[in-house]
């Protein structure tokens, strides 16, 4: 049984003339508690994560298909634009494309369905005692699967413009595991952070459709070498770019930047630091908010 | 061995209304300085809805909450189920607990009754191979037949009582909490839900169950508390607490106010 047996809650630190007050007992840190007891109950978040995906396709005729066409139509017809204006064989473009694109997708619907999820699980977190990471890591795991699906336009393009796997694929499995170690801490901040703040919901969608333009996915990183300020504020420190490009070079065949894998394990250990931080602070507050 | 124990808790609902926003905070910071802003944080507008509760329910424990509307019960049981911490004091709880607060517990109105069984055990924190241990149990009890094949959309209120029942109480828990959805049930559910709490309550249990009927607290339970504002205002054998519970009806209405008493805190 996943209940404890014993549970103690603890004061919120109250202010007195001024000075504050801690709480001095030893309990685990909330993050990690929360992140144990989450991961432990994998079924439900898989089973929730499952059923979400059916309901968006339920009574539809061809399902997730839906997904694979309307990826398939934005990147088919986004890519002959662009490979026309830029002169770019299609050949070339649209793999390039399709696989940043893919990647891109999994990048904004978890940083954008990651802010309202503790919202909509608040029926289910104020009548069980529930870890709320089980809400993020359903997110998670719910576009992935969707990844899964959108893999298929790019298969398609591979069969069609003969790209070839390479021994360098192999290393997509570990692109996904670094991009979504940064998903979990980025949902699990923004979820706690939107259940306060809706704004920051709105915030979130209006950032990332401009970081979408602002990033190398229709375009390639190297386009920007003539300009060394763009280059370096665009690409090298930008977090998005590392985030598609461990996902997108390995899709192509090639392998990533080491420095990408580098740049993604700093975010992480400094992300989750800032989340285990901020949790420590509201965690015990996060149900009245909802 | 099952305990409750509530030491000088307090619930505080912080009250945002429409300056649940990013922008206004920045905002008052920019115009406030250092010092307002502080003040203006510490003097947020709360709602006390638990005030000062001590208490201490044992194993075979059978309590009954009553209480005018917004006098505290459903917080009192949020706070014991662990989906609410405390703002002040302490509650330890031992055993292990499953509450029907809501109706339902993550249930999927589109899916049938038998998925929805397997999703709410989840949510219970049933492992699979327990689950479908305990389906046919839990199907059996509802009597819902060839309805459990149904979408759940399709159910009426009492019969989402009786399977959300049967899913709370398939799990043994040693700590039953109940909150007001006993009602859509028929007479006929409510004699086995009845039986189904006894039962539990052989195995060393306890219950705590709110209720506007007081019938339904003088059959179900054997202790009762009357909560008023969210304060104790008389606890003890059923009878004595539903006797001052009446009597406090009419004469002292201000007293015993929907509305906890508004208190400064922290946010």
């Amino acid at each position: 049984m996943s209940l404890d047996l014993a549970r103690e809650s603890h004061p919120i630190p109250q202010r007195a003339g001024g000075a504050r007050r801690t709480a001095v007992r030893q309990r685990p840190d909330p993050l990690i508690a929360d992140l144990c007891d989450g991961l432990r109950r994998w079924h439900l978040w898989f089973n929730l994560a499952w059923k979400d995906i059916r309901s968006r396709y339920r009574r539809t005729v061809i399902g997730p298909f839906w997904t694979v066409l309307s990826t398939g139509t934005l990147v088919g017809g986004l890519g002959f634009v662009n490979a026309t204006l830029w002169h770019v064989e299609l050949r070339i473009y649209l793999p390039f494309f399709c696989a940043g694109y893919i990647a891109w997708l999994l990048f904004v619907t978890v940083v954008n369905e990651s802010g309202p999820s503790l919202i909509a699980a608040e029926a289910s977190i104020k009548a069980i005692r529930i870890p709320y990471s089980i809400f993020i890591f359903r997110v998670l795991t719910r576009n992935l699967i969707v990844f899964g699906h959108n893999l298929v336009v790019l298969v398609l393009l591979a069969l069609i413009f003969t790209v070839r796997p390479t021994a360098s694929t192999l290393l997509l499995p570990v692109g996904l595991a670094f991009a979504m170690v940064n998903y979990l801490w980025i949902g699990l901040l923004l979820a706690a952070i939107c259940a306060r703040f809706r704004d920051v919901i709105q915030l979130v969608a209006n950032a990332s459709t401009v970081l979408f333009f602002v990033t190398p996915i229709f375009w390639r990183p190297e386009q920007l070498d003539p300009v060394p300020t763009a280059r370096f504020l665009l690409a090298d420190t930008n977090f998005a770019y590392h985030l598609v490009d461990v996902i997108r070079a390995p899709l192509l065949g090639t392998a990533p930047d080491p420095l990408s894998y580098g740049y993604l394990a700093a975010a992480a250990v400094l992300g989750f630091t800032v989340t285990a931080l901020f949790l420590r602070r509201v965690y015990d507050r996060i149900a009245y908010w909802l | 061995m099952t305990s409750i124990a509530l030491d000088r808790v307090c619930v505080d609902f912080p009250i945002y209304d429409s300056d649940r926003s990013l922008r206004k905070l920045l905002f008052r910071a920019g115009v406030g300085g250092v010092v307002r802003n502080d003040e203006t944080r510490r003097n947020r507008l709360t709602i006390r809805a638990l005030d000062n509760l001590s208490f201490e329910l044992r194993a075979g424990d059978r309590l009954g909450l009553i209480g005018h509307n917004g006098a505290g019960k459903s917080t009192l049981l949020r706070l014991i189920s662990g989906s609410y911490r405390p703002s002040s004091g302490t509650i330890s709880i031992s055993g292990e607990v499953a509450s029907l607060l809501t109706l339902g517990v993550g249930f999927d109105v589109d899916d049938t009754g038998l998925e929805n069984i397997y999703t709410s055990c989840l949510f219970y924190g049933m492992a699979p191979a327990q689950i479908r241990e305990k389906t046919a149990e839990i199907a059996e009890f509802t009597e819902l037949g060839e309805y459990l094949r149904m979408p759940v959309r399709t159910y009426s209120s009492g019969m989402q009582v009786r399977l959300s029942f049967a899913i709370a109480t398939a799990i043994d828990p040693n700590i039953l909490l109940l909150d007001e959805v006993l009602g859509a049930g028929d007479a006929h559910f409510m004699v086995k839900a009845q039986q189904r709490i006894e039962q539990l309550m052989g195995r060393a249990s306890l219950m705590v169950l709110a209720s506007h009927s007081n019938a339904v607290i003088r059959q179900l339970c054997n202790k009762a508390m009357f909560l008023c504002a969210g304060h104790i205002e008389e606890f003890g054998p059923v009878d004595t607490v539903i006797a001052a519970y009446e009597s406090g009806f009419g004469s002292s209405p201000s007293r015993c106010g929907p509305v906890g008493s508004a208190a400064c805190g922290r946010i």
